[in-house]
């Protein structure tokens, strides 16, 4: 029988565990399950490990009962392609936010829209009223606290032969059964703009909106930034986007990265110059952009969008669009500037692919 | 306090089983519980580190000198000629010869990293040994950790079926 273990050893060693590992510990006796539920311990192993990644992905399942419309799976896999958890009939998958414990998604079947917790697979809200999503409209979802709701938020363009067109917000606030959508301050918007659907991004309760603008004359233009507070409700002060992106030449991508407001913008695409460029948030009152990555790409990457900066060595986790049938998953590293490659994905619609990470507390929380 | 080697700072080191050693201050500093006791003025003599035996003090000493930052004369000198990437490649080769010692040994030194708050020394060691065991069987772990299953056979079927994703 080898000796026994020091606890602080035992607490030490475990704290390192990768999330999964950690949750099949929980099974070893039941100190080890007090141990790694301890607020303290769960604190600790959140400064240390990588979150599990989970890969988010729509699937169908059975066959279409009775003329009834199919209801498609929500798959969550591993990177090594491992199905961690099914939810089904969950609907069509629409974006991820973060909850009140940690990552949700929101999925829609037709007019209805759900609210999963992804630990656990759990329905958290069900509400009807959804409009089509219809050319003219952009959506996002968040959730506010202290009031403890998510709301979704819905732009509005409306033309007509006036100059500039009209922009309206309205606010759904997700509850189960809501249907009423309360008409808010219209976005402090002056010129002709066009929003950018896949350039809706939550951070903090703060809802941003990614659009560009054109006035003429002069003819001036640029990308710049709407954020709503979502408990309040009101518009802040708008974000102008890099100076440099105002080139407006070509696509340009907001998304979170870590906690920061980022914008991803490829140059050169098809040459051997061709790069990303990444540019963080670094100072919120004042819209500070630091240009903080530039990755090189490939001639067969079309896209490069990054989600995750890992722990160790500021190394970069970045979804890959090829010019070819899968999208893969890729590490950049910044010190020797290359990539490598870590998972091939499912399916090749950034719609139907989005990720999460979940930390241990996900986990610890849900049971 | 003893001095040498133009002006650098020592100090003395002693482990309860009665051994001194003699390091310089910079590399004793490696230790953030060290640092605290020489900037709180407490380490006028010799630092007496309970718990932990001469043998497992005197690798902890081994790490903290060659991870000690080179600053100063000689160490200007050094990373002069050796570019940083390529420094830390030796370093990373070095601590793998380093944690290749047998369990009770890498117990001992977890729990002087943990003590002395050394993080680059807690970092390796603990990480070093997740890494040989966070795929092992339930059993392994259990017998390597030395923790019973003390589970009532319900109270284990409802713990496994919660983490059953866990152990696909």
């Amino acid at each position: 029988m080898p000796t026994s273990v020091p606890n602080d050893v035992v607490s030490e060693i475990l704290s390192w565990a990768p999330v999964k590992s950690a949750c099949r510990f929980r099974c070893a006796s039941t100190g080890w399950r007090a141990l790694i539920s301890d607020p303290a311990f769960v604190a600790a192993h959140k400064a240390r490990t990588e979150p599990q990644l989970l890969i988010v992905a729509n699937s169908f399942h059975g066959v279409a009962s009775g003329g009834r419309r199919r209801r498609r799976d929500l798959r969550l896999l591993d990177t090594d392609g491992s199905v961690v958890r099914v939810v089904k009939s969950a609907g069509d998958l629409w974006t991820i936010t973060s909850g009140p414990r940690g990552p949700v998604c929101a999925t829609r079947v037709g007019g209805v829209l759900n609210v999963i917790d992804l630990a656990t697979g759990d329905v958290l809200v069900t509400s009807t009223e959804m409009d089509d999503g219809g050319a003219s409209y952009v959506f996002g979802i968040g959730y506010a606290a202290p009031s403890g709701k998510f709301k979704v938020v819905r732009l509005t363009s409306m033309y007509s032969y006036a100059d500039p067109p009209e922009y309206t917000c309205d606010v759904l606030t997700l509850e189960d059964g809501a249907r009423t959508w309360w008409r808010r301050e219209s976005p402090p918007i002056k010129d002709r703009v066009r929003f950018h659907k896949n350039s809706v991004v939550t951070i903090d309760g703060v809802l941003y909106f990614l659009y560009t603008y054109s006035s003429v004359p002069p003819q001036v233009g640029g990308y710049c930034v709407l954020c709503l507070d979502l408990e309040t409700e009101e518009w802040k002060r708008s974000i102008k986007a890099p100076v440099r992106l105002q080139e407006l030449r070509s696509e340009t991508r907001m998304v979170e990265l870590n906690g920061t407001l980022c914008m991803v913008q490829p140059e050169g695409r098809g040459t051997k110059h061709a790069c990303t460029t990444i540019w963080l948030l670094t100072d919120l009152a004042e819209g500070t952009w630091v240009e903080a990555y530039m990755i090189p790409m490939a001639r067969t990457i079309d896209l490069v969008i990054p989600f995750r900066v890992m722990h160790h060595g500021g190394k970069l986790m970045c979804y890959c669009f090829l010019n070819g049938p899968t999208p893969t998953l890729q590490v950049y590293d910044p010190l020797n500037g290359t990539c490598t490659h870590l998972a091939d994905l499912p399916g090749n619609h950034l719609g139907d692919v989005a990720f999460c990470d979940l930390h241990l507390e996900c986990y610890i929380r849900s049971t | 306090m003893a001095t040498r080697e133009a002006g650098k700072k020592m100090i003395m080191l002693k482990s309860p089983d009665g051994m001194e050693f003699e390091v310089e201050e910079a590399v004793a500093m490696e230790s953030q519980t060290i640092r605290k006791m020489i900037e709180d003025d407490c380490a006028d003599t010799a630092i007496l580190i309970p718990n932990i035996n001469s043998k497992i003090l005197s690798r902890v000493i081994e790490y903290c000198n060659k991870h000690v930052p080179t600053t100063g004369a000689t160490g200007a000198a050094a990373s002069d000629t050796v570019a940083p990437a390529a420094l830390a490649e030796d370093l990373k080769i070095w601590d793998a010869e380093f944690i290749k010692v047998n369990r009770a040994t890498r117990f001992n030194l977890i729990q002087a990293a943990s003590y002395l708050n050394i993080k680059g020394l807690l970092d390796l060691t603990s990480q070093t040994t997740i890494d040989t065991i966070s795929d092992n069987s339930l059993e392994e772990i259990r017998s390597f950790l030395s923790t019973k299953n003390d589970y009532l056979p319900e109270e284990e079927q409802t713990i496994r079926r919660e983490n059953q994703w866990a152990f696909q």
